[in-house]
């Protein structure tokens, strides 16, 4: 399914199941990836990494995922990199919120395989090889 | 007055000593004197005029043969006049010490005998009574009269304070919230305090009876009364330091004046008082999302993971665990579903539920839902259908809809047997919408009916499952809060049919929704 086994993701998420869950899926479709369990240092593994999307959990215990986003947005090195918010609130005017954080995509959790593969791939740049 | 002086005149004339009848015409001059006393002393005034009267009468009669003198009718004159002013209990006081006066008199006439009355004061006498038979008369056609403008006083009153009840709109157009402590002054035409009502010690020491002007003038020295009388809002700081915002308005009875304190009453704060009820209504709303959040997080896990085992992504499971994972998948989204029914109804409970609303079509999100459900379905024997008639656009959240259609759905299955047909309809009549899901399961007895439109209510089938009825509270509190209708109609064995009516979506938000798509 994957077209090319060059793309990466980077998956910002605290919580050790749900991030084993994003990697395990994204693996098994031929991504590489990489995790982030620390917010603050979401950035600094961008720079060093560059992935072609980033996976970010907006409910992080330090920093909030939608400030991460931002700083990435004000980077100029980051700022082409999509990002596809993944968030449990699903509160009514998250999305909103979320868009107007700069992120690309917004799926609430739980997640269906189907509909998060296809956000995935929606957002992946093409034919950009890493 | 006028009738005690030619009355004096009269005695004079026939023979009375002129000192006497000066003197007698001077006591008669005392209570209606008292009439006159300056502004403020009205109630000592009235007190004088009524007691002055009874007590001349007794001692008039007293001095003129007792119970037999021709001036026993001036007995009459205290009651009449309390009546004539308005002051009933004052009225009944000077009654009852007439009438004791009169039966001492009586008694004493009886045992001792009371010096009968010289023949040179017969002429005075008479003259006396006749004047008092004509004040007597002049009293009670004032009484009538007084009487009557006391009863229309009280229902213009009356009137008055049904207005403050909706909130008063007073001329200025300024309105008075109904629950502020809001004291109302009712004056008279000629500008005297008739009545206070309300809060009323916000303005301070006032009295009945008293000139306004006077009295807000004394309290509030730097207060406007022109601008004031002419109807708009003057603000004032009362002894305490608090500041008081009046209001008068003219009305067919004189004048009422609203007063109540500024810092209620002006629109800043009511946005302040509207924010602290925002800031509740978010801190709750708060706590609901962090529940959900932690609620939903191992939910992400059992459902993601059981849903990658079996798609097989990683490679094909024995066949005996590949039941296994596709039930805890449906566990899973029926835990889910659970989970967002309670917070829903516990949002909804505290007031934190809300709704975006769109044009949604029913039948789209019908033939979504029906997808998600398609496994659960299929492993439970279960046919599930939807039946095609178009769109039929709501104007509704679309999230309550999909958790609707979830709901009875999930619940068709859960009371349908292997074999058993799920009908899915979506369709609109007249003028309105509606979805619609009939099974042909276990039905409902009118007891089951009862119980399941409460919240945690447990139904029971026939074949003994047990729901919670939480999914059927929910249906009915969206329903509700779209200004829609539930309707069930269930018969024991041959299944149950519950319809959602909904609002049409308005024409045209469903084109600025089609702009929008395109």
């Amino acid at each position: 399914m994957a077209m090319s086994h060059a793309k990466s993701v980077l998956v910002v998420e605290d919580n050790e199941l749900n991030m084993r869950l994003f990697c395990d899926l994204l693996d098994s479709f031929g991504y590489k990836t990489f995790q982030c369990r620390d917010g603050a240092r979401a950035v600094e593994i961008a720079r060093k990494e560059m992935p072609d999307l980033i996976i970010m959990d907006i409910q992080l215990p330090e920093v909030s995922g939608l400030d991460i986003t931002r700083w990435i947005k004000d980077d100029d090195s980051l700022r082409h990199i999509p990002v596809l918010a993944v968030t449990a609130f699903a509160m009514r005017d998250d999305e909103q919120r979320v868009r107007q954080a700069g992120c690309e995509g917004y799926l609430s959790k739980p997640i269906q395989i189907a509909s998060f593969m296809r956000a995935v791939e929606d957002l992946m740049p093409q034919g950009q090889a890493a | 007055m006028i009738a005690s002086a030619l009355a004096g005149l009269l005695g004079w004339l026939t023979g009375a000593p002129f000192a006497l009848v000066l003197g007698v015409v001077a006591l008669l001059w005392l209570p209606v004197l008292a009439a006159y006393m300056p502004p403020g002393w009205e109630r000592e005034s009235q007190a004088f005029q009524v007691l002055g009267w009874t007590v001349i009468a007794v001692l008039g009669v007293a001095l003129t043969g007792g119970a037999r003198s021709p001036l026993t009718i001036l007995l009459v004159l205290g009651p009449l006049t309390g009546l004539a002013i308005g002051r009933r209990r004052l009225a009944l006081e000077a009654a009852a010490f007439s009438t004791l006066g009169f039966f001492l008199l009586l008694a004493i006439n009886f045992i001792v005998g009371l010096p009968q009355l010289p023949e040179s004061l017969s002429g005075l006498a008479a003259a006396i009574t006749i004047a008092a038979i004509l004040e007597t008369g002049m009293l009670c056609a004032s009484a009538i009269v007084s009487q009557r403008r006391m009863a229309s006083a009280v229902v213009k009153n009356e009137l008055a304070m049904k207005q403050t009840e909706q909130g008063l709109n007073l001329r200025s157009g300024v309105q008075v919230p109904r629950d502020l402590p809001l004291a109302l002054l009712s004056v008279t035409p000629q500008g005297r305090i008739r009545a206070i009502e309300g809060a009323v010690g916000l303005l301070g020491h006032l009295r009945v009876g008293a000139l306004l002007h006077d009295s807000l003038n004394h309290l509030f020295p730097d207060l406007d009364l022109v601008a004031l009388n002419r109807g708009a809002p003057q603000t004032v700081k009362t002894s305490d330091d608090r500041p008081v915002i009046l209001l008068s308005r003219k009305t067919d009875n004189g004048r009422l004046i609203a007063a109540w304190p500024s810092d209620l009453g002006d629109i800043t704060s009511l946005d302040k008082v509207r924010a602290e009820g925002d800031a509740a209504v978010r801190e709750r709303t708060a706590f609901f999302a962090s529940l959900s959040h932690d609620l939903k997080t191992p939910l992400n896990a059992i459902i993601g993971f059981a849903d990658m085992m079996r798609s097989g992504i990683r490679g094909e499971l024995p066949e005996a665990y590949q039941d296994y994972t596709q039930i805890i998948h449906e566990s899973g989204q029926d835990l889910l579903l659970l989970v967002e029914d309670l917070l829903d109804l516990a949002k909804a409970d505290a007031k934190a539920l809300r709704f975006d609303f769109e044009p949604v079509d029913l039948a789209a999100s019908g033939a979504s839902v029906l997808r998600q459900f398609a496994a659960h379905a299929e492993r439970t024997g279960v046919k599930v259908e939807l039946v095609e008639e178009g769109e039929a656009w709501a104007h509704a959240d679309a999230r309550a809809v999909r958790q609707i259609w979830q709901n009875l759905i999930s619940n068709a299955i859960k009371y349908s047997q292997r074999g058993d047909r799920v009908t899915l309809t979506a369709a609109s009549n007249g003028d309105g919408v509606y979805l619609c899901v009939a099974d042909e399961g276990a039905g409902m007895d009118a007891a089951d009916l009862d119980r399941i439109a409460k919240p945690f209510a447990q139904g029971r089938n026939s074949s003994g499952r047990v729901g919670t009825g939480l999914g059927l509270a929910v249906v009915k509190q969206f329903a509700d809060m779209h200004g829609g209708q539930v309707r069930i109609d269930t018969e024991k064995d041959l299944g149950t049919s519950v319809t959602v009516s909904f609002r049409p979506a308005d024409p045209a938000d469903l084109s600025e929704f089609d702009r929008a798509a395109q």
